[in-house]
């Protein structure tokens, strides 16, 4: 029953989330200014009427507190809408377009979750010596660099000099070819990750490390991979939620990333729909974005829960309480 | 845990190893080898990078300037332009007018869609009223005002008669693919939810056939083996879009696409260094200048006007922003596109006498001196991301308007919000940048120069008698009188400086070391322009 009513709880603050998301991304793309008739129309000669009539066709004329009702109206009927800038169904075109941003994403959070916490956990296990610091150093130095850059960078060392990657696109054979092309771009976006996920798992393993139960399974003489694995155990909570959290800065990432490597994702068409002021594209991806980065963080919890006994515990014993 | 973890690690590297392999057989037969092989008569694969993305193959829908290249390869109008930019039949093997109100097109017979099904008169009536319709085709319209053809019908199974409110002497180009009449098959579009997407493939008649199309990166051609007309190009085309032009550089220097259309021209050493590439340069009769609106202060002062277009350093411009590439604008509309108004001496005559106003500090600061603004003052110069020499010719402009006390603020802000500020009666000074779709010889002047007042025109302009002879222009049948009446409004305006004209532009468009753009010439991308490029 507490089950039900925590997961219950957990979709109103979504929706509660999502509501508000909504009405402020559309508050601040009305607010920006700007005509997406005129954007259709061109740099070309286009009578008032002509724009009137193209802003009757997509309800621009309306004021905004109508826009948004029957934006919201049709959504509650499953339809998200229709694009300005291209007449296509904005479902559509976030699905011609998803694949590409979450396999890159997907892909690099991978990338820094292998190549991170390993070297999280040596930093931790060398504290104080020159191979802490420059782990410590290379990865803030990579969360430093901005993707833009280590991405041309990379594309001319490893592309164009080496010639070990593919220099731009998702290529045009099979799925292998695809998560080819998919490596360069996901590994200069996990490079931003990467200082994250070192940073928290050093600091949690440096806890557990000098924790009295270390000491104490030292003592009596556990393995030295036994008790690291207790450790990661133990540090597995705090690596966890960040790498949940993670995500959301993900997302901003892909917009620079997809554009060095020509792969239009759905970051490169949120870009192209706000500049448009695309209203209904802008809100679905909004809301997407916004709906799985709560979901994460929702499953993040639970997970903690999972992973972390106490937390579990205190957890029913609230509900009890509160039953 | 201990053993879940080494499970996990195991997985990991397992799915890169995998990874690895996979990529080592790619390079066998990689891209790079497969994007090389194409050419003339029956090869491969012809590969070009674009600098630009599309929402949607539909010129309906998004008329820029990359959709009607990409739309040149696949669709066709009544008429097409040949590669000189002459009118040629195309879906109509004739034509003809008396009056130049009446235009009758006889169709080529046995015309067949990409879709298998004969093009019928119903189908050009259909494809003429979607093009019509603002909601429909909101930049197609625009070619298209409302009253203009009062009736349009199949006057026999293969003749399309169109009756106009008045003599229209370029409506001839108007009904080209170029311009404004990109026919489509009726039935296709009634049953297509979303015409010209990934799902609704564009059906057409042109020379190529849209095999597939993904806006996140690339469309595809193959040849229309039923196309009514000769086809020399490639197979296959593929058009990748590359936004970045550092990528674009890169992967043109990596031999993964053959050619790259719209290369920057203001990094045009760079291809042809990095790459070993062939630089081509052809004029796209852009014209780039200034708009003063005088309804904004202090530029309802003359001498101010004056004193900025006195400014203008279009020779330093020309030369040092776009190493020579592009011709100093003299007028509104280029000379090569006023030559088929008499030919290009005509029309180099023409621009040549007309009223500018020479780079001379001096006079700019006495200008100035005379002005409600001797001091100086600021204002804000914007520029359309995408148009990086634009941007420099901004600055070099800032810095000239420096030395006589006015400060010119540069900024860059995004195409679509640079669309929105054109005439909307708040800048002062602007950017007009315009690149002619269709070989109409005053496509860009007849807005410009449109003077009916707020709206009509970009620098919301009143001049009566201006607007009346531009408004009269369509009605002239001689090609003299036609160029005289350009010269004349265009005069008018450039003495009032409602605009100061800085360059006109000219593309440049690279080929990797064996491949060459053979006679690619102002109007080539608005034809079939994979034919245009062959292994030498």
């Amino acid at each position: 029953m507490s089950g039900l009513r925590y997961a219950g709880r957990r979709l109103a603050e979504l929706i509660a989330v999502l509501f508000t998301l909504s009405l402020v991304t559309f508050g601040l793309v009305y607010l920006a200014g700007g005509d997406p008739a005129r954007s259709l129309v061109g740099a070309r000669k286009a009578t008032p009427e002509l724009l009137a009539s193209i802003r009757q066709a997509y309800h621009l004329d309306e004021p905004i507190w109508q826009q948004y009702g029957r934006w919201i109206g049709d959504l509650l009927h499953g339809d998200l809408g229709e694009s300005v800038r291209t007449g296509l169904p904005v479902g559509q075109m976030i699905a011609d377009r998803a694949a590409v941003t979450t396999e890159l994403s997907v892909l690099a959070l991978a990338m820094a979750v292998v190549v991170g916490l390993p070297l999280g956990v040596v930093a931790a296990k060398r504290q104080g010596t020159a191979l802490d610091r420059t782990i410590t150093g290379l990865a803030v130095a990579g969360l430093s660099a901005p993707s833009f850059a280590v991405g041309l960078l990379a594309l001319y060392l490893l592309a164009v000099l080496a010639g070990w990657f593919p220099v731009y696109g998702l290529g045009s054979g099979g799925v292998a070819d695809r998560l080819w092309h998919l490596v360069l771009p996901a590994g200069t976006l996990a490079l931003g990750l990467l200082a994250s996920i070192v940073k928290v798992s050093r600091a949690a393993l440096l806890r557990e490390i000098n924790a009295d139960y270390t000491a104490f399974a030292r003592a009596r003489g556990l393995g030295r991979l036994a008790v690291t694995g207790a450790q990661l155990q133990n540090a597995a909570l705090p690596i966890a939620t960040t790498t949940g959290l993670l995500l959301a800065s993900l997302v901003s990432g892909t917009v620079l990333v997809e554009a060095t490597f020509s792969l239009g994702g759905v970051g490169t068409l949120l870009q192209e729909s706000v500049t448009f002021k695309d209203v209904p594209v802008v809100q679905a991806i909004t809301l997407g974005l916004g709906a799985i980065i709560c979901v994460t963080s929702a499953l993040v919890d639970t997970l903690a829960g999972v992973i972390d006994p106490r937390l579990r515990v205190r957890r029913s014993a609230r509900f009890e309480v509160a039953a | 845990m201990k053993r879940k973890l080494i499970a996990l690690a195991a997985v990991l590297t397992t799915a890169l190893a995998a990874l690895a392999g996979c990529s080592s057989g790619r390079d066998a037969s990689g891209d790079k080898d497969q994007g090389g092989a194409k050419g003339q008569g029956g090869q491969a694969e012809l590969r070009v990078a674009l600098g630009s993305a599309i929402g949607t193959l539909s010129v309906f829908q998004e008329a820029g300037i990359a959709n009607y290249h990409l739309a040149a390869l696949a669709q066709e109008g009544l008429l097409a332009l040949n590669s000189d930019g002459q009118l040629e039949g195309a879906l109509a093997e004739s034509w003809q007018t008396e009056d130049q109100i009446t235009w009758v097109f006889k169709l080529r017979p046995d015309v067949k869609f990409h879709d298998g099904a004969a093009v019928t008169a119903e189908d050009v009536l259909f494809s003429l009223e979607i093009a019509r319709d603002p909601t429909i085709a909101p930049g197609l319209s625009t070619y298209w005002p409302e009253g203009v053809v009062v009736s349009q019908e199949a006057t026999a199974a293969d003749e399309i008669t169109i009756v106009l409110d008045g003599p229209h002497s370029d409506f001839a180009a108007q009904v080209s693919a170029a311009g404004a009449l990109l026919v489509v098959p009726k039935a296709f579009w009634e049953q297509a939810q979303d015409f010209g997407s990934p799902t609704d493939l564009l059906v057409g008649t042109g020379p190529y056939r849209v095999t597939e199309f993904d806006p996140a990166s690339h469309v595809s051609f193959e040849k229309f083996k039923d196309y009514w007309g000769p086809n020399d190009g490639p197979d296959k085309v593929r058009v990748d879009f590359i936004t970045d032009d550092a990528t674009r550089l890169l992967a043109f220097q990596e031999g993964e696409v053959d050619a790259a259309l719209t290369v920057p021209i203001d990094q045009a050493d760079q291809w042809t260094g990095a790459a070993d590439a062939t630089v081509t340069y052809v004029s796209d009769r852009s014209y780039q200048g200034l708009t003063f609106d005088q309804g904004v202060a202090p530029f309802e002062d003359l001498h101010v006007r004056r004193a900025i277009a006195h400014a203008i350093d279009k020779e330093g411009i020309v030369q040092g922003i776009l190493a020579g590439h592009g011709q100093v604008a003299t007028g509104i509309d280029s000379p090569v596109q006023l030559a088929p108004w008499g030919g290009s001496a005509a029309a180099e005559a023409a621009v040549t006498a007309l009223p500018t106003l020479e780079f001379d500090l001096t006079k700019a600061g006495a200008e100035l001196a005379q002005s409600t603004q001797p001091n100086g003052f600021s204002t804000t110069l914007t520029y359309p991301t995408g148009y990086p020499a634009v941007g420099r010719a901004s600055l070099a402009i800032a810095e000239s308007l420096a030395e006589i006390g006015i400060e010119l603020e540069v900024k860059e802000i995004p195409l679509e919000q640079w669309l929105n500020e054109v005439g909307d009666g708040e800048q002062g000074v602007a950017w007009m940048i315009y690149h002619p779709t269709t070989p109409i010889p005053n496509e860009i002047s007849s807005w410009l120069l449109a003077a009916d007042g707020p709206g009509a025109n970009p620098a919301n302009w009143t001049d009566p008698e201006v607007a009346t002879v531009t408004a009269g222009l369509g009605s002239l049948d001689d090609a003299a009188a036609q160029l005289a009446a350009v010269v004349q409004t265009t005069s008018a305006a450039l003495e009032q400086v409602v605009y100061a004209p800085v360059y006109w532009g000219e593309s440049a468009i690279a080929t990797r070391p064996g491949v060459t753009a053979k006679d690619f010439g102002p109007y080539t991308l608005a034809t079939n322009w994979a034919q245009a490029f062959a292994v030498s």
